[in-house]
């Protein structure tokens, strides 16, 4: 994997090749039977760009090398110096489908440096919003792993149920994604009796229908027989690698922000941690329909009890300190999101790092296309579906 | 089989009847097209101003205007107005066909003209459309192609996406458009077949968005391919970016 051309003078790990993104000595595997493939950036359907080549014998594929940092837009060099009144959206649009889980890391970073406490209501509040996030993209990436192996019902109906998850958090926000909910402090929108209301009653109808749609892929021998043993990444491979979230997870790696460094209502309401052992397509699937079922469960149990009072702390925007060091952990629904802010005397920031869960999986999705084959291709990358834009910030 | 039979009755149908039908609702929270109080603003204030974070907002003669090809709807005016003069309403029609036409002014009623005539006449019953995303952050592009689920059905209007430029009558663009994207766009829009035409899609295609003014981007579509429509929002709602496309082949005005 490559990163993208630097952007100021100065020596760099990849000094001799030329500064073209894409344009990379790849790992290649020589001999008169062997073909490359290369696809990307730009791919077939209405995704993200990246470039993938494939050392191919025959239909097996020995190595998968990922050449990203075409969505370089030059989020940390821009955080520099910060905050500005942009601070906000670049964490809403560091990867835009995991609006909530990154402005959640800079937020509570941000609270931890102030010692802020998020009132108890906007703490649940945010803790739904987050697992609604999960919810709709989980949802929507099994529908697509069934369009993968062609199985059309499911695919057809979970397009449909992510759209109705997503419409439940414009419930709360008026946005999809959530953008302009989760702010320093707590949330900017309150959740009122009746809304909460219908919230649950429309979450309880996802929970059928997704259960309905979902479940036919583990009763169709046909789905099962392209999930199980495609794409394995092995306990160990995980670990070395350093993969997180649902990915690690499928492999067998017990590990969980939530459980293992919980922040804000997370401390007080544990979630389950969905496990898998096969490190497939299959487990990592699984682990997603049970991560489903259990943000959908914890959900309904904070709102059956949502605390009183405000959702947001009070008082003006908080400024960040002077020479402080902060590290930030969210579970979001790819992995750990994982946030570290610097600031110098002057309480701006020196220096801000995001590390996206996406950028660890990427090399498991590389792993687990060794000895598959190039028609798998769709299927795993869509197990792990993981962001281009949150890699190249 | 009759698992697939059985939950396929009880999903039930679920294709919207618009634009036959009303409109389905929209969340009430909703930030749509931004309206300005046809008061003037106090003097000297520009409260709005120092609180949009992409500069989307100028005065002429005094008075706030706000441009939707830069706007993030994320509402930081309106709050920072002390005068209440910026509300975002439930209107989700917010394609234009100029770029100039997103400037929203104080008093303004009526839509802009999404009028391409290009597309009416030739695309009206047959658009196929090439979606590239150039540092698009994948919020506008899942909410295009929610477009292609059942409960939108967009091949119903005769507008698909295709994978080959070669067989596409446009182009939509997503994302600021990185310098390390700017190729491989500037190719796919070669490689489409003229006549084409090309949509900028979100905030950050029309104008770069929260990135506008960054090195690493060319601050959107507009000033490498010539843009006839633009669907601002970030991301735009389902229901805008299908009024947008309706409103491009004239299947609505």
């Amino acid at each position: 994997m490559r990163f993208e051309r630097p952007h100021r003078d100065g020596a760099d790990l990849w000094e001799d090749h030329p500064g073209t993104c894409g344009v990379a000595d790849y790992f290649r595997i020589a001999g008169e039977e062997i073909h490359e493939v290369a696809v990307g950036p730009v791919h077939a359907g209405i995704i993200e760009p990246g470039h993938f080549r494939f050392q191919c014998h025959g239909e097996t594929v020995y190595h998968l090398e990922i050449s990203l940092g075409y969505q370089h837009r030059g989020i940390e060099r821009a955080l520099i110096g910060g905050p500005s009144a942009r601070t906000l959206h670049f964490m809403e649009t560091a990867a835009g489908d995991t609006t909530i889980g990154h402005t959640l890391a800079y937020c509570q970073a941000l609270e931890a440096a102030r010692g802020i406490e998020v009132p108890a209501r906007g703490r649940v509040l945010r803790g739904v919003a987050l697992e609604l996030e999960r919810m709709a993209n989980h949802i929507g990436d099994l529908g697509a792993l069934a369009g993968d192996v062609g199985f059309l019902p499911t695919q057809s109906f979970c397009g449909r149920i992510r759209g109705d998850v997503l419409n439940l958090t414009a419930r709360l926000c008026g946005n999809r994604f959530g953008r302009g909910f989760v702010r320093p402090g707590g949330c900017t929108f309150d959740s009122e009796p009746g809304r909460t209301r219908e919230i649950v009653r429309a979450l309880e109808q996802v929970v059928v229908d997704a259960t309905g749609a979902v479940n036919l892929l583990w009763q169709s021998s046909s789905v099962l027989e392209r999930f199980e043993e495609t794409g394995p990444v092995s306990a160990e491979t995980a670990a070395r690698i350093g993969m997180v979230g649902p990915a690690a997870r499928a492999s067998g790696l017990d590990q969980d922000v939530r459980r293992d460094y919980p922040a804000g209502i997370y401390i007080d309401a544990p979630i389950p941690v969905a496990l898998g052992a096969t490190g497939d397509v299959f487990a990592r699937a699984r682990v997603r329909w049970d991560e489903i079922r259990n943000s959908a469960e914890w959900i309904l149990a904070r709102l059956a009890e949502l605390p009183a009072g405000a959702v947001c702390a009070p008082g003006p925007v908080p400024s960040w300190p002077a020479d402080v060091l902060t590290v930030s952990l969210t579970e979001g629904w790819r992995g750990r999101i994982c946030h570290a802010a610097v600031t110098g005397a002057d309480g701006r920031f020196a220096a801000y790092k995001m590390v996206d869960p996406s950028f660890f999986n990427w090399f498991g999705l590389a792993q687990a296309l060794r000895d598959q084959e190039i028609s798998d291709f769709p299927l795993c990358n869509k197990s792990f579906n993981l962001s281009y834009c949150g890699h190249d910030l | 089989m009759p698992g697939i039979l059985q939950t396929r009755l009880q999903q039930g149908f679920r294709t919207m009847s618009w634009p036959d039908a009303p409109l389905p609702p929209l969340p009430d929270r909703f930030r749509g097209l931004p309206s300005l109080g046809d008061a003037d603003c106090p003097e000297n204030c520009g409260a709005c101003l120092g609180a949009c974070p992409t500069g989307a907002l100028h005065l002429e003669d005094g008075r706030a205007a706000l441009d939707t090809g830069r706007c993030l709807f994320c509402g930081a005016c309106a709050t920072a107005c002390g005068a209440a003069r910026i509300t975002f309403t439930a209107e989700h029609r917010l394609a234009a066909a100029s770029r100039e036409a997103l400037v929203v002014r104080p008093g303004d009623t009526g839509l802009p003209s999404r009028r391409v005539e290009l597309a009416r006449k030739l695309f009206s019953r047959s658009l196929k459309l090439r979606e590239v995303s150039a540092g698009g952050c994948n919020a506008c592009e899942a909410d295009t192609n929610v477009l292609g689920t059942l409960a939108w059905d967009l091949g119903r209007f005769g507008i698909s996406f295709v994978a080959s430029p070669r067989h596409a009558d446009g182009l939509l663009v997503t994302g600021p458009v990185p310098e390390n994207m700017r190729l491989a766009l500037l190719k796919t829009w070669e490689a489409i077949p003229a006549p084409k035409i090309c949509i900028a899609l979100g905030a950050c295609a029309i104008s770069g968005g929260p990135f506008a003014g960054h090195a690493e981007v060319h601050d959107g579509a507009g000033g490498l391919i010539p843009v006839d429509l633009f669907i601002p929002g970030c991301p735009p709602h389902p229901l805008t970016i299908l009024d947008g496309l309706l409103a491009l082949i004239g299947r609505i005005e």
